[in-house]
């Protein structure tokens, strides 16, 4: 730039800073309404800025919404942690609900009975096994011995075959090994009612000139020294004979869902007569 | 003339921009002024005449859509683009370091304009509250004028003005 016009420039220059500090001293001086450009140039702004601001709303609404949902799937997958933890709880509550139950009805079970118990807990069950046997938490050093009775409310769960010290293994009455002496509480026909391996009994060496009818009550004897007599054993599903045998084929259902047992009381001590 | 034109709605553009998506960017605890980094940029790369005209746009319209006395900005934007114009005859402000180094001082001197015209000149008192809004934008306008100075002439060269 040739120093003349660049002094012509400059000069400009100040007569344009003149210029505007002039305008402003004026607008000062007299303020104004809006002229028409000022007028027009917010016209045309509020318009551009309502369009960008919306713009921006929907990129803001939209950016939220992914927050929200992104958030969404963290409280998610909070919210099913912590319901899965309220689950646990849940069951754990209503396991001793039911646990507190069934206690309750053993151990009135118990106060009913004129002879001395150990309730134990059932910790493994082997019901599909070459024998059937319950495994309980007690054994000798709480008084169990072998042959000693296992029952609950609803009946005789079984016989205790084997011990250690803080543990016993119970043959239940379906094992095929399982021979307990009975009667038929209705005609008072003895008999042994003996496992078959299934889910049911069989009443053995009841005679045909015997009685015996569908839903005829199986108790225990008492007889051999097994337990007290008149201990419910099941209940006669199936009583049939043929020409050739001398014998009634008797099917017996015990009245125990071995399946279902958690825990059984076993009697230890001296009874007397009948339950 | 198209490239006094051209500038005219990028320009209206630009302080739409620093009103509304600055705002919004800096969580309305920040104001930007972007139009200023044109003021320098004009003030450095335009000629003259150019330069001065579209200074003195870009001061009405900052001044009225921030609503202050319409001559304000044209009078701070006016005082930065003489004294960046007056540095262009000498420095060929062409490294960023310049640019940003430039851009800050000018940031600083539109603050003591603004700060001494509405203390001094419209008689405003309790100008402090300026202060912190003008103080925080001198190093973000510092930072983004490399940035705004490359898109200026992009557009510069869109509409075919290569003074460098």
């Amino acid at each position: 730039m040739r120093p003349v016009k660049r002094k012509k420039s400059f000069l400009v220059l100040a007569v344009l800073l003149v210029f505007v500090f002039v305008l402003l001293s004026y607008q000062l001086s007299f303020p104004q309404n809006p002229n028409l450009l000022r007028k027009v140039v917010l016209e045309t702004s509020s318009v551009m800025e309502s369009t960008v601001d919306h713009t921006i709303a929907v990129i803001k609404g939209t950016w939220s919404r992914y927050l929200f949902l992104h958030g969404l799937v963290d409280e998610n997958k909070r919210l099913q942690e912590v319901n899965a933890g309220l689950a646990r709880d849940v069951l754990a509550y209503e396991e001793a609900r039911l646990e507190n139950i069934r206690l309750r009805q053993l151990l009135a079970f118990k106060e009913q009975q004129k002879f001395s118990t150990v309730s134990a807990r059932v910790i493994r069950r082997d019901l599909s096994g070459i024998m059937k046997t319950l495994m309980i938490d007690c054994g000798e050093n709480d008084g169990i011995r072998k042959g000693q009775l296992a029952i609950v409310d609803a009946g005789v769960v079984g016989r205790v075959i084997e011990t250690t010290w803080n543990a016993a293994r119970i043959l239940i009455l379906t094992d095929e090994n399982s021979n307990i002496d009975a009667l038929i509480q209705t005609t008072r026909t003895y008999g042994i009612l003996q496992g078959t391996g299934k889910d049911t009994c069989s009443l053995k060496h009841i005679v045909k000139t015997e009685t015996v009818n569908q839903d005829d009550i199986i108790l225990t004897s008492g007889l051999a020294g097994e337990g007290p007599k008149g201990l419910a054993l099941g209940v006669v599903r199936r009583a049939e004979y043929d020409k050739t045998n001398m014998f009634f084929d008797i099917e017996v259902v015990p009245f125990v869902d071995f399946r279902k047992l958690e825990e059984v009381l076993v009697i230890t001590g001296k009874w007397q007569g009948t339950s | 003339m198209i490239s006094w034109l051209a500038w005219i709605p990028i320009i209206f553009f630009l302080v739409i921009i620093q009103k509304t998506v600055v705002g919004v960017l800096a969580f309305h605890h920040l104001s930007v002024d972007l139009t200023m980094i044109f003021v320098v940029f004009a003030g450095l790369n335009m000629s003259m005449a150019r330069g001065s005209v579209l200074t003195l746009w870009a001061g009405f319209l900052v001044s009225v859509l921030t609503g202050s006395v319409t001559a304000l900005f044209m009078c701070v934007y006016l005082v930065i683009f003489s004294l960046s114009h007056l540095i262009s005859t000498r420095i060929l402000a062409r490294t960023s370091l310049f640019i940003v180094c430039f851009t800050m001082l000018c940031a600083a001197l539109e603050g003591i304009l603004l700060m001494a015209i509405n203390r001094y000149y419209l008689g405003v008192t309790g100008i402090e509250g300026m202060l912190w809004a003008i103080l925080p934008q001198i190093p973000v306008l510092g930072i983004l004028s490399p940035l705004f100075f490359h898109a200026f002439k992009k557009i510069e060269a869109v509409i075919h003005v290569r003074k460098y």
